[in-house]
This record gives structure tokens, C-alpha cells and sequence, in this order.
């Protein structure tokens, strides 16, 4: 006879929820059928034990990193405003398009200014500031990098394989983990970039366990350059191309080491 | 009204919370870290639309539901990974087993697995002690939806009562 006295009434009676006259009712429905009544217990819990459990999630909060996230915000309220949720794992996608954007405008600066020419004005000083800029495009991003940015980056060696095999057809070369192994880094991760409506490839590495170290491949090149050294935002470089690709290394490591590897990584690629 | 730097002091207090927050909704450390970041950018643009003397964490927490029922929880379905990752992650990492918690894990174990719908609401009622009223408004559905996960919701949680208590006497046994 209390069919009409449904589970979620019985949920409202016990959470407090029901007007006095529906409370009255199922009191009255509870005190004559015994079945309503288990029905209710079987609905019951402690819910302060509830609370209590809930209470113990905020000593795993992170708060050191949460209040550090709110004080950047605050302090460049601009940057980053009319930002909708963007994952980190996107972030550095992201980070990378704006900076070869960016990049691209501080490289050809940074070109013109050598060759001395605001605007280069000869075919031949187009091609030298392209070369250049994407190198610096990439230093400029690679600078963002810091020792902590690769720390937790750990694919499982099947998903590295099968990203490298995407990379491979996105550039049309092949890059496996095999070509990949260099004595003294540890590889991290590969991604694809798009730099001026070209494939960038970014093969990230750690060297010495912090510091951040990136080979990468963009499908353009004019001529061929041998392994040439250079330095660009406190990192160095070791650049070369070769069958219609610019290669570069760069990162925190000494000159020599660094040298050695891009010879490897030339003699693979 | 608010301005954004006066309602940034006040949203740091509710950090903890907010993350606490988070972790529930989305069963996932980085995803709380995340949605706790877009909160507060959010909250901080439209600080204006904060009316003073309301409580702040519930302002924050129905952004914080905005944000992960309409931008975040579909990148999570897309990425297609880290619910059962995160379950576990939250038992051994969220929380130690230790003896005095066993009662928490179990409960947060058990609301973590409840489907997303039913564990949104419990979340709102059970943990932060809403009203149906103040749940549904925020989730966006009539009352009687409330009423009917939390029901649901009921049906699964009431069991842990004699699992609880079963293992805390097993504890003292010992």
C-alpha cells in the first residue's frame, strides 16, 4: 500500500528534504509496514562519515602549486585572460606554435640585423634569413624548457613506438627509438610543430637527468650544410641539412658532446 | 561586485577546497590541478558577477562544474584514458592506507566509482552539504533528478556501511 512511496521520497525523508505534510506521511507508512522500513535502511549511511572522508582530501591538495598558480594569475591577469580551459597537455602545443610565431619575428630580426638590412631586398637574403629563423624560432622554445618540463614525461616504449611510426609518415622520414639512442640522453618524447605551414618534428630528450635537450627536423632546406656550431639564447647548437631537411641539436650540453652526438644522429638520419 | 584582485584573496583560501573539489569531479590529480587553474581564471574575469556577502566556494564551485561538464570532461573522453588510473592513484596516493583512514578510502573509493551523474550530485549533497535546490541549480536539472540519483546513489553507498564496519572490526580483532 505504500507503493506510491517511492526510493526517492524514502532519499528525501533521510536527507531532510520533504515538506512537513510528505514527512508526516511516510512516518505514518514507515511506523505500519515493516517492508518500508528495511526499504529505508537500505537506502541510509553515515554520511558525517562522508564528511569526514572528504575532509581528509584536502591534506593531499597540492598547495604550495595551487597557491603558486593563483599568484601568476594575479600577477599577469592580461596573459592570460580570455584563456578557456586548455589542457596541459596541450599547453606545450600550444606554447610551441606561439612561440615559433614569435620566434619567427624576433629570427628574422635577429638575420636581418646581422646581414645589416631592415628589409631584406634580395632573394638571396630571404633564403639566409629563412635559414636562420627556425633555428631561432626553436631556441626561443626550447629556452622555455626547464629542468622539471621533461622530469615526468614517461611513455610506455609501445606507445613511443607507435608515435614515432605517426611522426615518421607526418615527415616522411623514418624515425624509430633504434635511430633515436644516444649515450648520455634519455629519450623523452616526440611531437609534430608547425612551423610557417611546415612539419617540424621535436625529438625531446634529458641530458644528465635535468636538462632538456631537443633534436629536431624541419622539412625544408636549400643546399647543404655541413654540422655547424653555434649559439643561440645561452644554448648550443650543432645545425645541418641534408636531402631537403634542416636538422639541428640543441640544448645545454658542452660543445664537444653536443657535436659528437649530431654526427650520430647525421650519419642515422 | 567585486574587483578581481580583492576576489583573488579571497578565492586563495578556498584553494584546498576547490581542489578537493575538482579531484571528485574528475578522479584525476592533473585534471584537478587543471580545473582548479581555469577556476580561478574564470572566477577572476567575472569577478563582477560574484555578489559579495554569497558564499564564495559555491560561486566557484558551479564555474568549476561549467568548465568540466562543458570544456573538460569531453578532452578527457577524447584523450580516452585516466578514470581507472585515477581511482587507483587516489586510494594509494590521495590518501595513505593506514589504519586510521580505511574508512576514508573505502568511502572515497566507493563515491569515486559511482557513474559521473550520481557521483556530481553526492558530491554537491553528501560532501558539501548542499541543499536539493542549491544541487540542482547548479547542475542544471529539475529536483527530481536530484532526487532520483541521490536515491541511486543510496542504493550503492548504504552497502559500504557493513563493509566499513566489517573491516574496522576485523582491525580490532587483531
Amino acid at each position: 500500500m505504500n507503493e506510491n512511496i517511492n526510493d526517492e521520497i524514502l532519499a528525501a525523508f533521510l536527507d531532510e528534504e520533504l515538506s512537513e505534510a510528505e514527512r508526516a506521511r511516510v512516518e505514518t507508512a514507515l511506523a505500519a509496514d515493516m517492508t518500508l522500513a528495511d526499504r529505508l535502511h537500505a537506502l541510509e549511511f553515515d554520511t558525517s562519515a562522508f564528511v569526514k572522508s572528504y575532509d581528509t582530501l584536502k591534506q593531499s591538495a597540492p598547495a604550495e602549486k595551487l597557491q603558486n598558480t593563483l599568484s601568476e594569475i594575479l600577477e599577469n591577469p592580461h596573459t592570460q585572460s580570455n584563456a578557456s580551459y586548455i589542457p596541459n597537455a596541450r599547453k606545450g602545443l600550444i606554447a610551441a606554435s606561439v612561440v615559433l610565431v614569435l620566434g619567427l619575428g624576433v629570427g628574422l630580426g635577429f638575420a636581418l640585423g646581422k646581414i645589416g638590412f631592415l628589409q631584406p631586398n634580395s632573394q638571396v637574403e630571404q633564403q639566409i634569413a629563412s635559414k636562420e629563423e627556425w633555428r631561432q624560432a626553436v631556441a626561443e622554445y626550447q629556452a622555455l624548457y626547464t629542468s622539471n618540463t621533461l622530469n615526468r614525461v614517461n611513455f610506455p616504449v609501445n606507445e613511443q613506438k607507435e608515435n614515432l611510426a605517426a611522426l615518421s609518415k607526418d615527415i616522411d622520414l623514418e624515425i624509430t627509438i633504434e635511430k633515436l639512442l644516444l649515450s648520455e640522453l634519455e629519450f623523452k618524447r616526440g611531437q609534430v610543430l608547425n612551423y610557417k605551414g611546415k612539419k617540424l618534428v621535436q625529438l625531446a630528450y634529458l641530458y644528465e637527468n635535468s636538462k632538456p635537450v631537443a633534436f629536431c627536423i624541419l622539412n625544408e632546406s636549400q643546399g647543404e650544410i655541413e654540422l655547424s656550431p653555434e649559439q643561440r639564447k645561452n644554448l648550443e647548437i650543432v645545425h645541418w641539412t641534408k636531402n631537403g631537411r634542416s636538422f639541428m641539436i640543441i640544448g645545454d650540453v658542452p660543445k664537444l658532446k653536443l657535436k659528437s652526438m649530431a654526427t650520430k644522429l647525421n650519419m642515422r638520419f | 561586485m567585486a574587483n578581481s584582485t580583492a576576489l583573488g584573496t579571497q578565492v586563495q583560501q578556498h584553494l584546498s577546497s576547490l581542489w578537493r573539489f575538482a579531484l571528485v569531479l574528475s578522479r584525476n590529480r592533473d585534471t584537478a590541478d587543471d580545473l582548479v587553474q581555469s577556476t580561478c581564471l574564470r572566477a577572476l574575469e567575472k569577478s563582477h558577477l560574484y555578489e559579495p556577502n554569497t558564499r564564495l566556494d559555491r560561486w566557484l564551485f558551479s564555474i568549476m562544474i561549467n568548465i568540466w561538464r562543458n570544456e573538460l570532461r569531453a578532452a578527457k573522453i577524447r584523450q580516452g584514458r585516466g578514470f581507472v588510473e585515477a581511482e587507483k592513484e587516489l586510494v594509494f596516493d590521495g590518501i595513505s592506507a593506514i589504519e586510521t583512514n580505511i574508512m576514508a578510502t573505502k568511502v572515497l573509493t566507493e563515491v569515486m566509482a559511482l557513474p559521473d551523474a550520481q557521483r556530481e550530485a553526492v558530491l554537491l549533497v553528501y560532501l558539501e552539504g548542499m541543499r536539493y535546490r542549491e544541487a540542482a541549480k547548479i547542475l542544471d536539472v529539475p529536483i527530481g533528478t536530484i532526487m532520483s540519483r541521490l536515491a541511486s546513489a543510496r542504493q550503492k553507498l548504504a552497502r559500504l556501511n557493513a563493509v566499513g564496519i566489517e573491516v574496522i572490526q576485523s582491525k580490532k580483532h587483531n
